[in-house]
């Protein structure tokens, strides 16, 4: 059974009735602007690393301060954002209805942004509650955690509602990711100033992980499900394999936890459990990878005009290489030596980049069609920002791999520790280079986007 | 959850236990069960410092069983020693060294140097500076008919001003001088500040103002919280395989390859305390108490050559290499050999006394006693009687009553050791005290008691100096819960 052009076009119009266009665009574009923001500081940051006295002697911008506004930031601000506003998009074309309680999205923007802006001031003032990647003040993130459960209830109603009976594997994703985020928060808000000793620290690599893996790791594959298929006009090569990269990810990531502390009193039998759950991580990844390329196949040339597509499987690609990068950073032969050395900073950045990446691709895509899907106003200045981000990111992650294995390899040998930290210094001055290359990458695809705004037929 | 959240609780790990290193009466160490202490009200608030100022982002706190962390950092990190902490602030990157044993492995001095400008005691640090930290007092320095400069208002709330006593204050090439806190943490300090430049020798700068450093309530606090880490361990220190190295006996070549290798080392490793020439006033100099050797004078208080003597090769090599605890001078352990022989060669061209004089031949130390309770008895009989109280104090806590007034050879203010917290700088088994009795510590008012007191009776008296850190906690010298 085929559908004409002509069937098709009067569905996606229908679909264009469902979605709120102007609601999703302040999603995006607030979520661009963070984009702008969070990874500059991280760059700053950086930059610290070879110009100790850079920003000066000033208590709000010392490295203890900015690091955590960089981590919170991207993942919170940058990631989340986008996320969000492109669930406004998917969401009612996968479901067939408006999304229900529309009337309190834009509140709900509002009260997300000034949240992340009070979590940078926050921070700035020195207010840390000390759990890694959790350092927001209570505040920000009881805020967060009213708005998930809104936008949960939001779009789990819709869902219930929904015309199109099947629920397509993106709206699995996405309804587990908002799920599991509320456990996520909850042991956020009690865990670290209740849980005494060593335990809080089991938590803690808990949490993190839960973040990492069930926020941020199923949001994305919501959204790589949907705008890789709709970018290329083609259906997805494999849903039962989509399914699968769910139910192994539900099931194996839960235990990935003691990996934040290898070797500390934590780890020991329960050690083994999380590194071959870990491993078996590959696991999802791989149907990623293999859906992409499964989508893409006999399609491949599209990739040098569709810059979302081109972000996807590429991002694909670097998510099975970091998640592997993951597996191999747990067994204990290699956390021997890689452990507390940028060996992890570079999986940390290779995988959570992905997701940014995905992100962006469904921006650029849901840009292009809120404006009647108008082209893009330069697809030259979008592949400059393409390659920027590509290669800072490779070459990023590349770099941080080799220092961390120097400077493990360096310190298993019994070398002076300041010897270990001259040896790397060369190492991290690439670093802030090839995060810079990330920002100007990321400035010039929001610049894009922006001209295509403002060039748009009124 | 269950696996790593719940499950963890229930082990029996998850308790306050920890193993710790006690020193017995009888002079050995013994590790023993003990229950992990509580933070004190001033070493939360360092902890919060701490956190707020994301030390845990560089800085991690647990040893692994990882080859070589055990000889670099110290005991084994246990589940006990994060008792206390809500959240354990373990961190997951070292871009700094590990803290979790770093108490007491430096004098509080080093930490307040450290804290203003980390590139002072480590010149290749990427540490940022937390002036913050501190309150600065700009003093303009001009002579009136008395002599003394006007002090701004501000600094009353830090000395009395009583005329009696005179605080010395001695700052470095930048104007900078800095006041440690009280011994209780109380200010102000009873007595009136002078500037005393003694430290830059013949040739003193004309400095026309001085900036007076004063770490804040916050600042003391961080360091508090610093040096109680690792300290559930109790004496372990005096375990640890660097602290027992002896003195070798080597010769040391003074080829220009070794002497150029030597200058780079002391260039990139201890201009900041020694200064560039040696002369014990770089520019951390001023935040520390007891200052830096000044090396111009080839005078040195660990040695095992007899008192008056310059120190062999391997005493120095030595000192390098164990460090002195509990002072700014680090253990340089981790460098490679050949670094630090290097670095004593070049040390001795820094003194003109290497030119005509030789060292003089080891004193021999034999095999001490056997310790019973009757020679610890005659140890402290003996300590009263030569009047070791008089600096030491009758507990040895190192107040007795010359000590406020003792000063060095240079005539530096110098505190006689508190021997309650087991603060041996010299080493801390038995020969190493009876060492530092039978040749006293050349440049400080400790004598030599070679000539006034038999072997027997050293031995006895080294034996009770030990007995006085018995089963105490090093941090707090009070005595340790069993």
């Amino acid at each position: 059974m085929t559908t004409t052009e002509a069937e098709l076009r009067v569905a996606v119009l229908r679909n264009d009735e469902l979605i709120d266009a102007a609601l999703i665009r302040g999603w995006l574009a607030c979520g661009l602007g963070w984009l702008l923001l969070f990874p500059t500081i991280g760059a700053f940051v950086s930059t610290k690393f070879n110009y100790p006295t850079f920003l000066g002697d000033l208590p709000w911008f010392t490295f203890g301060r900015l690091r955590p506004m960089h981590v919170n930031g991207v993942i919170w601000g940058a990631f989340s954002t986008l996320f969000i506003g492109l669930c406004y998009y998917i969401v009612p074309r996968l479901t067939g209805v408006r999304v229900w309680g529309e009337r309190w999205s834009h509140g709900l923007l509002w009260a997300w942004n000034l949240n992340l802006a009070a979590a940078v001031l926050l921070l700035a003032l020195g207010f840390n509650r000390g759990w890694e990647m959790g350092e927001w003040p209570l505040v920000n993130v009881l805020v967060a955690l009213v708005a998930i459960g809104l936008l949960t209830a939001q779009f789990l109603t819709t869902i219930t509602r929904r015309r199109e009976r099947p629920l397509h594997v993106s709206l699995c994703y996405l309804l587990a990711a908002f799920v599991w985020t509320h456990v996520t928060l909850v042991l956020l808000v009690l865990a670290p100033t209740h849980v005494p000793g060593l335990d809080n620290a089991a938590w803690h690599g808990l949490f993190v992980h839960y973040v990492v893996g069930l926020w941020i790791t199923p949001a994305g594959y919501a959204l790589i499900y949907y705008f890789l298929p709709a970018g290329v006009n083609s259906p997805i090569y494999s849903h039962r394999l989509a399914r699968l990269g769910f139910w192994s990810l539900a099931l194996l990531y839960p235990f990935v936890t003691l990996d934040h502390y290898p070797g500390s009193p934590l780890a020991g039998r329960a050690a083994t459990t999380v590194i071959v759950s870990s491993i078996v991580l590959a696991v999802p990844a791989w149907t990623v990878l293999h859906n992409v390329v499964g989508t893409m196949s006999g399609r491949w040339r599209q990739l040098s005009e569709n810059l979302p597509a081109r972000l996807l499987s590429v991002g694909a690609l670097m998510h099975l290489v970091g998640t592997v990068q993951g597996s191999l950073e747990a067994f204990r032969s290699v956390q021997h030596t890689t452990h507390f050395t940028d060996f992890g900073v570079a999986h940390s950045h290779l995988t959570i980049f992905t997701f940014v990446m995905w992100a962006l691709a469904g921006t650029i895509y849901v840009w292009s069609r809120l404006a009647n899907d108008a082209a893009l106003w330069s697809l030259r200045v979008g592949n400059w920002g393409f390659w920027l981000v590509t290669l800072g990111i490779s070459a990023m992650a590349l770099v941080l791999t080799a220092q961390g294995l120097q400077q493990g390899f360096m310190v298993m040998a019994g070398a002076e520790w300041v010897h270990s930290v001259d040896a790397i210094r060369p190492y991290w001055w690439v670093r802030t280079f090839t995060g810079f290359s990330i920002n100007v990458g990321l400035s010039l695809l929001v610049y894009t986007l922006m001209q295509s705004s403002l060039a748009r037929p009124a | 959850m269950l696996l790593s959240g719940v499950h963890p609780a229930m082990r029996p790990e998850s308790s306050r236990q920890v193993s710790r290193a006690v020193r017995t009466d009888l002079g050995d160490v013994r590790w023993m069960r003990a229950d992990a202490t509580d933070y004190t009200p001033l070493e939360r608030v360092g902890r919060s410092v701490y956190m707020r100022e994301g030390c845990w982002y560089c800085h991690s706190q647990y040893v692994r069983p990882v080859a070589g962390e055990a000889r670099r950092w110290g005991p084994i990190s246990e589940a006990g020693e994060y008792a206390f902490d809500r959240p354990p602030l373990l961190s997951s990157r070292r871009i700094g060294p590990d803290l979790a044993r770093v108490g007491l492995k430096y004098g509080d001095d080093w930490h307040y140097a450290h804290y203003w400008d980390p590139r002072l005691v480590v010149p290749d640090s990427i540490m940022p500076s937390f002036k913050w930290l501190y309150t600065r007092v700009r003093v303009l320095l001009h002579t009136t008919e008395t002599g003394a400069s006007t002090m701004p208002p501000e600094l009353r709330a830090y000395f009395t001003m009583n005329a009696e006593t005179s605080i010395p204050l001695y700052p470095n090439t930048d104007g900078l001088a800095f006041v440690a806190p009280p011994a209780n943490g109380q200010w102000p300090l009873d007595g009136t500040p002078v500037i005393d430049l003694k430290g830059f020798g013949d040739h003193p700068p004309t400095l026309t103002r001085v900036t007076l450093v004063f770490p804040t309530h916050e600042l003391v606090g961080l360091v508090r919280y610093i040096q109680k880490l690792g300290t559930n361990r109790g004496a372990w220190r005096e375990m640890l395989e660097p602290q027992t190295v002896g003195a070798p006996a080597m010769t040391i070549p003074s080829s220009p390859e070794v002497l150029t290798l030597g200058r780079e080392v002391y260039d990139a490793r201890c201009v900041g305390c020694h200064g560039k020439n040696g002369d014990g006033n770089g520019p951390a100099a001023t935040f520390l108490s007891p200052r830096p050797r000044n090396l111009t004078l080839g005078v040195f208080k660990f040695r095992t050559t007899p008192s008056g003597s310059l120190p062999t090769d391997g005493d120095l090599y030595r000192t390098v290499t164990r460090g002195v605890r509990w002072t700014a001078m680090p253990m340089w352990h981790e460098l490679l050999d050949d670094e630090r022989i290097a670095v004593v060669a070049f040390i001795k061209t820094l003194s003109g006394r290497w030119n005509h004089e030789r060292p003089e031949p080891p004193a021999t130390i034999g095999d001490p006693p056997t310790a019973t309770p009757e020679l610890v008895a005659r140890g402290k009989d003996l300590y009263q009687k030569a009047k070791c109280s008089r600096c030491h104090g009758e507990e040895g806590k190192g107040d007795g009553e010359s000590a406020p007034d003792l000063t060095d050879d240079l005539k530096f203010p110098i505190r006689p050791a508190d021997l309650t917290r087991g603060r041996l700088k010299g080493g801390s088994t038995v020969r190493d005290v009876f060492r530092t009795m039978t040749l006293g510590l050349d440049g400080s008012p400790m004598p030599s008691f070679a000539d006034s007191m038999s072997e027997e009776e050293r031995w006895a008296i080294s034996y009770y100096v030990l007995s006085l850190s018995a089963w105490k906690d090093p941090l707090t010298g009070l005595g340790a819960a069993r």
